[in-house]
């Protein structure tokens, strides 16, 4: 019976297997292989051993970057993902408009982030930028900070363009929210459970593995966030907003150095699967939600 | 009535794989559009009168690409990473490293016998870009100049003669006497702008460099230096940040487009800038109706105008595409060189070419502005070379582009700047040595 069923397990993951092999396992392998290389992009990669890896380690654009992605990471855990989760809790309870709420809060996520990136340039406009006039509206007589290219405040100018727009994990933990048995509820009310009890003791338990999930899915985006700092500032002022990506990219168009390029993109890639790893762990996510 | 239907269905099936093979064939070349300039619609134009001048055989496929040539540089650089390079690889003056990529790596073809075989396109070719674009060898990778570009800078006559210059000024002094006077008076000096590799700004502190001495006009004379730390680019730089003293709040940050829109709506007195300019100074999609009267075109202080004089990468003819393709794209270049070609530009973009005598009737086409762009040409005592034909793009992209608002807010100093240009260039050469 197994060996029958063996079979078909084989034929019918094998299509899926292949592609997720050329697709992801191997760019995946050539990364690794050609991160210990010097290529450039065009003729036969010549093995350099960890000279990239050395020279990277060494950039001080290299460490700011890596404090960056892991700070944005901390930000995507502690308050994107949270803010999303109460912004769940509170539709679950159903009051008026809730749908237009739910509706009006998807928005920002399905604006394509390279409009996203230019309508911020233009918010963040030291004279005429909507944030600047409305802190002169309000009595900040002295509002013409360039917040974007001010290096104290340019990394939270770019921060601020993703952070709050949490409605994929809305959307994650409220259909997670919604199929919470109602009787779990009831049995609660019955014994006197007031509604901020029943969030802490039945609905938060109950969400684990959602959050475990939205969090992962959020520092996966935050990895591998390019575009609105491309359009934004580039990495500068210096290198105040520089992330691993935008190296990355700097280093093939400027110097087609697709091996030192392919460093960098080993280093993201180890650092995702640890903060992965460790999201695992923290959630339990191969438990069941009652263990 | 199958029979009849089947016969119909062949006829219609004939005639469209014959009017297929009757298209002419696309040479395929990426054009920036937008950005405040209008010369799109030159080669828009230039589309149909090859395709002309083709009997219909070629025909220019036009990939219009929105935003500045940076824009298109860096999706060339894209495609040549995905061996789907356009016919025609254009811009490459503007990245010399680019440039030497592609040839060590085989990606051009060698032009050389066709321009060899070509008596028009040698007679219309610079000598000193011939010898430029010819390798020690012999081939020809990329095709040579047949017209330059100088440029200088614009200025509203309005504005300056508000605080009582009538003429440009003609020397430093004067200069920032100037931008003095024009901010006392409530008006902001100098369009300016710190990404895209600060062409604007850029260009008249390369400008003052090679006037200001000796060893600042050697410098930028030479290709890809590796060590920016000497008294005249540290001057350079000193002038570079004083130069945001004059200029609107939003220029850090601010794109080349910003720029040349506070200049075309008046905010601001002065642009560098070369004569592709003027064409969007008359036209209301850009600057107000009779904006272009009040704008006059100069050399820098000291009668200066930075040049490439032809000692720069033409276009290259990619080995990605067909062969029929390769061979319309010959044929473009060849067309290019053309004396009313080359006139068409000089009519457009101020290009400029001392083999190519313009008739009276091309005379008779320029704008005022394009004829003061020749006068301030014919003025000119000196000439320097354009700083992006000559210095790595870690430099231009990573370090001018991130640290210029540093600089300009007084987080670093001007020393500091011209260290991280030299680390930049350090880093240029050994991430490229060997490549």
């Amino acid at each position: 019976m197994k060996k029958h069923y063996t079979k078909y397990i084989v034929i019918y993951l094998s299509p899926a297997l292949l592609i997720f092999a050329l697709i992801y396992l191997y760019p995946l392998l050539s990364v690794f292989v050609t991160s210990f290389t010097r290529w450039d992009g065009y003729s036969t990669p010549v093995f350099i051993g960890l000279k990239n890896f050395t020279k990277l380690f060494a950039m001080p654009a290299f460490h700011n970057a890596v404090k960056n992605t892991l700070i944005w990471a901390l930000c995507a855990i502690f308050i994107h993902v949270p803010f999303g989760l109460c912004v769940a809790l509170v539709l679950s309870k159903k009051l008026r408009g809730w749908r237009f709420c739910r509706a009006v809060f998807l928005i920002p996520n399905i604006v394509a982030p390279s409009a996203m990136a230019l309508l911020f340039v233009f918010i963040f406009k030291p004279d005429e930028g909507i944030l600047n006039s409305l802190l002169r509206m309000i009595g900040f007589t002295n509002a013409y900070n360039n917040w974007l290219f001010n290096t104290a405040t340019a990394f939270g100018s770019v921060t601020m363009i993703w952070l709050f727009y949490a409605a994929v994990v809305t959307i994650i933990v409220l259909s997670d929210l919604l199929s919470v048995s109602t009787e779990l509820y009831e049995s609660a009310r019955i014994d006197g459970a007031s509604p901020w009890q029943i969030d802490r003791y039945i609905n938060l338990p109950l969400l684990r593995k959602a959050m475990g999930a939205c969090i992962i899915i959020a520092v996966a985006a935050v990895f591998k966030k390019f575009d609105i700092i491309y359009l934004t500032t580039n990495g500068g002022p210096g290198n105040a907003t520089m992330t691993l990506s935008v190296m990355m990219v700097n280093a093939i168009t400027n110097t087609m150095s697709y091996g030192y390029a392919n460093a960098i993109a080993a280093v993201l890639v180890m650092m995702g699967i640890f903060v992965m790893g460790v999201c695992n762990r923290v959630f339990k996510m191969g438990k069941s939600a009652y263990e | 009535m199958r029979k009849y239907f089947s016969i119909l269905i062949a006829a219609v099936l004939l005639c469209t794989f014959a009017g297929a093979a009757a298209d002419p064939i696309q040479v395929t070349m990426l054009k920036s559009a937008g950005g405040n300039d209008t010369n799109i619609e030159l080669w828009r134009h230039l589309v149909e009168e090859f395709e002309e001048w083709t009997d219909g055989k070629y025909t220019l496929a036009l990939e219009e690409i929105p935003g500045v040539a940076v824009d298109v540089r860096t999706k060339l650089k894209m495609l040549n990473a995905a061996n789907h390079l356009p016919a025609l690889v254009s811009d490459l003056s503007a990245e010399p490293a680019f440039a030497d990529l592609l040839i060590s790596n085989d990606r051009l073809l060698d032009m050389s016998e066709a321009f060899a075989a070509d008596e028009q396109w040698k007679s219309t070719a610079f000598e000193t870009s011939i010898a430029f674009n010819t390798s020690e060898d012999g081939a020809m990778y990329t095709s040579p100049a047949v017209y330059t570009q100088y440029v200088g800078i614009f200025y509203n006559k309005e504005l300056l003669a508000q605080v009582g210059y009538e003429t440009f000024p003609e020397t430093w002094e004067e200069f920032w006497d100037l931008c003095n006077k024009l901010k006392e008076a409530g008006i902001a000096a100098l369009s300016l702008h710190t990404t895209e590799t600060g062409w604007c700004p850029m260009l008249l502190a390369t400008a003052y460099a090679a006037t200001a001495s000796e060893e600042g006009a050697a410098f930028l004379r030479e290709n890809f230096p590796s060590d920016f730390n000497n008294d005249a680019m540290v001057d350079m730089i000193t002038m570079l940040r004083k130069l945001f003293d004059y200029t609107t709040s939003d220029a850090i940050g601010g794109t080349y487009s910003l720029a040349a829109n506070n200049f075309c709506t008046g905010k601001t007195a002065m642009i560098a800038n070369g004569p592709w300019m003027i064409d969007s100074l008359y036209d209301t999609q850009y600057s107000p109706e009779g904006f272009a009267e009040k704008v006059g075109y100069a050399t820098f202080p000291e009668h200066l105008m930075l040049c490439d004089e032809g000692e720069v990468y033409g276009y290259g003819i990619s080995k990605d595409v067909s062969e029929e393709e390769q061979a319309g794209a010959i044929e473009f270049l060849k067309f290019l060189a053309l004396p009313e070609v080359i006139s068409e530009f000089t009519v457009t973009m101020g290009s400029m070419s001392n083999l190519v005598e313009l008739t009276q009737e091309t005379l008779d086409q320029l704008s005022p502005m394009m004829q003061e762009y020749a006068d301030a040409v014919s003025q000119t005592t000196v000439t320097a070379p354009r700083y992006q034909a000559k210095w790595d793009s870690v430099v231009q992209t990573e370090v001018i582009e991130q640290e210029l608002p540093n600089l300009v807010q007084d987080i670093i100093t001007p020393e500091e700047f011209v260290t991280k240009m030299t680390e930049g260039a350090q880093r240029y050469l050994s991430e490229t040595a060997g490549q």
